[in-house]
């Protein structure tokens, strides 16, 4: 099959529809509410809507740049941040 | 006789722990059993730019030839010994431990491998490789593991590797600082290198990381041969528990793959990718460079960071026409910054010529001229000749850069960067393995 048909993920699949987060050409198996399944596991859990570029060092939660602060190298997420004693 | 391939992840956390030091002590258990280790324990570092990662995403394999009968009693050491040493509190560590029996590794696996190093790979995915080809599957707590673990089975490192000597602290001297000799890691470093590379950068020492983990220090190289020298001439105030040599893909580039053009670029992957500048560097607050490159189907900002130090020179000496090659990982879109690729090398392949305009010289005494308001011409100062005619000319003027690949300094880069000390060198797998390469 041609490859530029082929799902960007499994490798298997036919390119059903394109993930609106990623950008990923994504079988329909591929595919939720829009997104992919690897936009699906890396979304920020505080917000939903952007993909996490890290992991909160506290409570290990995947979170996007708006959704976490870093503090002495620590990446630190807005829930655990005024939990924090100094 | 069975050939088992042990493959473990994601044992650590940010509060302390390593994959790698449980390694070290499955291999003593491993090796009173009377195993035969058919390979150096490997290390193998996945793709750096996952979120799931705790610090550098290394998972490790250990290859071993058993009598049937010992198959129970050694999975049974690797399924005790991580389970007693994993941080299981902390919600991000998922260890995933994997058996695979037999002598050859099925392609299948060794694709998943290559794509764990490149791009992401799903659960799902990972789950399904372990079914097609038969691998055993444990898991501690949720599934994410056994990703990085079967990678690390499926990896062979045929066509380049590295190595690294791990030296591990006795554990009261956890989260202390590392007391070494700091003139003995320079003499180590002169003697060694480049046959080992990283070791010190402008003076500051890189063989010793800086969290609570119980590595004291590790050294890397070409050889077994020569890390194990390497580890002899450093002197350590501090005991030794023990250490270990890794045969690993640090330092090999393998994390990269070359893309054809930006529309290809997606979050997470590494990628190489060939454009040209279309705009000026811009430095944003933190001392970060960005400079955004184009192609046939778009263009996408490269992010060079303050940490880079004086990589950053090189971004901001860049200009609209030069085209470059550049080597990195991609960074998801925020609010606050579109796709960007974060710079872990570049390589200009073409400099566009840079002009610059002045003012013209006096035809009489040779001094420069000065404007007298748009349209109106040029006077000379020094003895007063006016001209209309006269116009800026435009100078060529040479560009502080080469044609060249540009790396940051090493305390920048990541694991898998091959540093310029490994340009154009490749290791074949080695057929014999040297000994000493554990202790105890």
């Amino acid at each position: 099959m041609d490859n530029s048909k082929m799902c960007e993920i499994c490798e298997e699949g036919v390119v059903a529809s394109e993930c609106f987060l990623c950008k990923r050409r994504v079988c329909a198996s591929c595919l939720s509410q829009s997104i992919c399944v690897i936009c699906n596991e890396t979304l920020c859990t505080n917000c939903r809507k952007q993909l996490s570029d890290r992991a909160c060092n506290v409570c290990g939660s995947l979170v996007c740049e708006d959704c976490s602060v870093k503090i002495n190298e620590e990446i630190i997420c807005l829930n655990c941040n005024p939990k924090r004693r100094f | 006789m069975t050939f088992l391939h042990i493959g473990f992840d994601d044992t650590d956390s940010p509060l302390g722990g390593c994959t790698t030091y449980l390694c070290a002590k499955i291999v003593e258990k491993l090796s009173s059993l009377n195993v035969t280790f058919i390979d150096y324990p490997l290390l193998i570092r996945l793709n750096p730019n996952v979120p799931f990662r705790t610090r550098g995403n290394a998972a490790l394999c250990l290859r071993i030839k058993i009598k049937e009968d010992l198959e129970e009693a050694v999975k049974q050491i690797v399924l005790e010994e991580i389970k007693r040493g994993a941080n299981l509190s902390f919600r991000n560590t998922n260890p995933g431990i994997v058996f695979y029996e037999g002598e050859k590794i099925p392609p299948a696996l060794k694709k998943l491998s290559i794509k764990t190093m490149q791009d992401i790979v799903t659960v799902k995915e990972a789950l399904k490789t372990a079914e097609t080809v038969g691998a055993e599957i444990h898991t501690l707590k949720s599934t994410r593991g056994i990703i990085g673990a079967l990678a690390a089975i499926g990896s062979l490192l045929e066509n380049d590797h590295t190595y690294e000597i791990l030296t591990y602290r006795i554990p009261e001297n956890y989260g202390k600082p590392r007391k070494l000799d700091f003139a003995s890691i320079k003499n180590m470093n002169s003697a060694t290198s480049p046959n080992t590379f990283c070791n010190i950068d402008d003076g500051r020492i890189l063989i010793t990381p800086h969290g609570p983990d119980p590595i004291l220090y590790g050294i890397r190289g070409e050889t077994a041969e020569i890390v194990y020298a390497a580890h002899n001439m450093v002197i350590s105030l501090e005991p030794i528990e023990r250490w270990i040599i890794f045969r690993s893909n640090q330092g090999t580039d393998m994390h990269l793959r070359l893309i054809k053009n930006i529309s290809q670029v997606r979050p997470y992957a590494s990628v190489i990718l060939d454009g040209e500048v279309c705009g000026k560097p811009k430095t944003i607050p933190g001392g970060h460079i960005i400079v955004q490159i184009k192609d046939s189907t778009g263009k996408i900002d490269c992010a060079a960071y303050e940490p880079t130090g004086p990589f950053r020179e090189v971004i901001k000496h860049l200009i609209p026409g030069d085209q470059v090659r550049v080597y990195g990982g991609v960074r998801p879109a925020s609010s606050l910054h579109p796709l960007t690729i974060n710079l872990e090398k570049i390589e200009i392949l073409k400099l566009a010529p840079l002009f610059v305009k002045s003012n013209p010289k006096c035809t009489m005494c040779g001094k420069s001229m000065t404007s007298m308001g748009k349209n109106k011409g040029f006077k000379c100062k020094k003895c007063g000749l006016k001209s209309s005619i006269f116009e800026k000319s435009t100078l060529e003027v040479p560009r502080p850069l080469s044609e060249k690949l540009y790396l940051p300094p090493p305390r920048a880069h990541r694991h898998l960067t091959r540093p310029k000390e490994r340009i154009g060198k490749s290791s074949k797998k080695p057929e014999t393995m040297f000994i000493p390469w554990h202790y105890p």
